[in-house]
């Protein structure tokens, strides 16, 4: 869950969808009709999703939008239940309807398609007359019940969500960069980083999701950059893995305090993604903070390293791996002192 | 083709799908005719191979989900209370992988109408057997419809490849002109990184509908598969150059300046090769002058004209410089064995502006 949904946003909306329908089928138990508690749920359900825009205003008028014209649809596809040529017609202008709606909707989502299997449902299961009406109306009544949940019961603030996706985004890399840390460590060997960084890439794209909406505020702005760091973050993993993995045991024994250098580094990367980015001020580790990595002191040593082995020019990819390596661990770390920069804006901490 | 005239060639396609489907149904008398017209309109969308990915998908979810229902609803019994609990679990999942995945979505929804029939009394194999048919029978009206009115051909995957070769071949011009004399379009270079960066990470997710487009065509599914795997290496590799010429000394490399020099204008020459309508083989050239390059590096290094810095640094851009260049050399293999019409960019959309 940390990795396909880390702001917990999909098992939050399930949860609410979930409460909307039980409240559904609670309000219509006492109708004594299970096909009309079945429309009204189902219902209820398809207008949770219609949850599209970035304000609230906007949401609150697709939703209502979604409920009245799913409404009619269904009211329309009972009355032709019965009357063939009248029910083909009917759905074939449905189906074309529902898709045409789409253009309207400000994320170009699918959800209109509930209503033409809403409206598929009315025509096919519907009775003789006022059994339309009602089964239009039971649709109708889940309007104001998913209204009422998911924009005054249990409103969703997605910057705030962004902001712990963005969290569980930097504690899998501190998780990953662990792993790298203890292979150096224990083994001597670079880990295999393709199921790590897939699962940074899976993190990374659901996070993505919530970006949009936000589009068009400031903090949608704030969190268009946060993205974009993170992809950085993703990248680095990779080329790690272009220029690391290839270094053997044997060269990476011969080069032990370059290794014990760059493991210290991504352990310092490791803390910053943690505890929070280092202090402004340059090598603050002295005052209990994480330190400042230098790219520079870095490769010089294991530059040092390389020279005293005797026989070095056989160790020299490693040794320029292992410099790419310690490269890339400043990179990340730099990475997350700038995505804290970003996630400084007030909204995403607000709870609306 | 813009958004206005998607959705109104898509609304006339699920027109002509459930008028097909209503035909099919009336032909073959269905008892559930409603369930092959609803596949054949909810399977459609904007592309061809995404609205065949989705079919497939849904045929597979629906089978595995009437079998795992059956299952489930065979060990839960016949307690009312179990199963509405279990069609409320199935909603939430249902809800919980809409949006994120198709398959997983059509699963739980396949076990929430077993329940459903369960809670009816009405289930039985004969229905799993029905709708199994009715999704199968709206799955092939949706394709049909396709054909009837053609969506788009995906060009996503065709923008993003041609995107990232400008974007890589500008890149590694930007990178290897801080360390030698090279000419080098420096107005484009940090918007290119950005989008190389995004896009490396992007391709992927593009390429994943490629398979359906050319599903008719295995061999190009693979080769184009190939091709994206070597462009995202690409990217990749004129990324680090990138990251490692930050730190590189021009200056202290100047003992190294014709062998250096040669091996950058040799790695642009087998990029050029992207944008070449009749590519030459460039890679055996690129490995000649980097071995060229990282001889002279360890005979400076010995006499102690350079440092073991200079040497490091010089083997790192050798080695990417000829994994820059077998990559380009694969790419370009690849592009020549597809057929014309292949979802993938033709040379002249890789050619560098500026």
């Amino acid at each position: 869950m940390l990795v396909n949904d880390p702001g917990f946003v999909r098992v939050r909306h399930a949860t609410r969808t979930i409460v909307s329908v039980a409240i559904s089928l609670v309000c219509l138990h006492p109708l004594g009709n299970p096909l009309l508690a079945l429309f009204g749920a189902f219902a209820t359900a398809a207008f949770m999703q219609a949850n599209s825009g970035v304000t609230i205003r906007q949401r609150m008028l697709v939703m209502s939008a979604m409920g009245a014209g799913t409404s009619l649809l269904v009211f329309a596809g009972g009355f032709c239940h019965g009357h063939r040529v009248a029910a083909e017609i009917f759905l074939i202008v449905a189906a074309a309807i529902c898709f045409w709606a789409r253009h309207y909707v400000p994320d170009r989502n699918l959800f209109t398609l509930y209503a033409f299997v809403l409206a598929v449902l009315a025509e096919t299961d519907s009775g003789p007359w006022p059994q339309p009406l009602w089964i239009g109306l039971v649709v109708l009544s889940g309007l104001p019940i998913a209204f009422v949940v998911y924009f005054y019961i249990w409103p969703p603030s997605f910057p705030r969500r962004f902001a712990i996706a963005v969290r569980s985004f930097l504690t899998l890399t501190a998780r990953h960069m662990n792993g790298i840390v203890t292979s150096l460590e224990r083994r001597r060997r670079w880990p295999n980083n393709e199921k790590d960084v897939a699962s940074l890439r899976a993190t990374l794209a659901a996070t993505d999701t919530l970006t949009a909406r936000m589009k068009g505020a400031a903090v949608g702005q704030a969190a268009d950059r946060v993205v974009r760091l993170m992809r950085r973050v993703v990248v680095c993993f990779e080329l790690l893995e272009e220029s690391v993995e290839a270094a053997s045991q044997r060269e990476l024994n011969d080069l032990a305090r370059a290794v014990a250098a760059i493991e210290n580094a991504f352990r310092e990367a490791r803390a910053s993604f943690l505890t929070g980015p280092p202090a402004t001020e340059p090598r603050a580790s002295a005052s209990g903070q994480v330190a400042e990595l230098d790219p520079e002191s870095l490769r010089d040593t294991v530059a040092q390293d390389f020279k005293s082995i005797p026989d070095h020019a056989r160790d020299a990819r490693a040794a320029a791996a292992l410099i790419e390596a310690g490269l890339l661990a400043a990179r990340l770390q730099e990475l997350r002192v700038k995505i804290a920069i970003a996630l400084r804006d007030p909204a995403f901490n607000e709870a609306r | 083709m813009n958004t206005l005239s998607i959705d109104l060639r898509t609304s006339l396609r699920a027109a002509v799908a459930v008028a097909m489907a209503s035909g099919v149904v009336h032909l073959l008398s269905l008892q559930r005719a409603y369930w092959a017209i609803m596949v054949a309109v909810v399977v459609l969308a904007e592309t061809w191979g995404s609205s065949i990915q989705k079919a497939v998908q849904r045929v597979a979810a629906t089978t595995a989900g009437c079998i795992v229902g059956w299952g489930v609803q065979r060990l839960a019994g016949s307690a009312q209370w179990v199963q509405v609990g279990l069609l409320l679990v199935c909603i939430f999942l249902a809800i919980y992988f809409r949006g994120y995945s198709y398959s997983w979505m059509m699963f739980w929804i396949t076990i929430y109408v077993v329940f459903l029939f369960s809670l009816l009394h009405e289930w039985s194999v004969k229905i799993a057997l029905l709708r199994l048919e009715d999704t199968i029978i709206g799955g092939l009206v949706a394709i049909a419809a396709t054909f009837i009115v053609p969506p788009a051909r995906a060009n996503q995957l065709r923008t993003d490849l041609a995107d990232l070769w400008r974007c890589s071949q500008a890149q590694l011009a930007s990178a290897l002109a801080a360390i030698v004399p090279l000419d080098a379009g420096e107005k484009e270079v940090e918007a290119c990184r950005d989008n190389l960066y995004s896009s490396v990470e992007t391709l992927r997710a593009h390429a994943a509908v490629a398979p359906y487009e050319n599903i008719l065509r295995p061999l190009a599914v693979r080769r184009i598969r190939v091709m994206v795997e070597q462009t995202e290496a690409l990217g990749r590799h004129a990324l680090l150059l990138a990251e490692l010429v930050r730190f590189g000394s021009p200056h202290r490399l100047r003992p190294l300046g014709p062998e250096l020099t040669a091996a950058a204008r040799a790695a642009l020459s087998a990029t050029h090769q992207l944008a070449s309508e009749s590519p030459a083989d460039c890679e055996a050239e690129v490995r000649r002058a980097c071995d060229a390059l990282e001889k002279r590096a360890g005979e400076l290094e010995r006499s102690g004209e350079i440092d073991a810095t200079e040497l490091l640094f010089i083997c790192s851009v050798a080695f990417h410089l000829v994994r820059v260049s077998a990559c380009v050399a694969r790419i370009v293999a690849m592009r020549r064995q597809l057929p014309a019409n292949a979802e993938i960019p033709a040379a002249r959309e890789a050619v560098v502006s500026g």
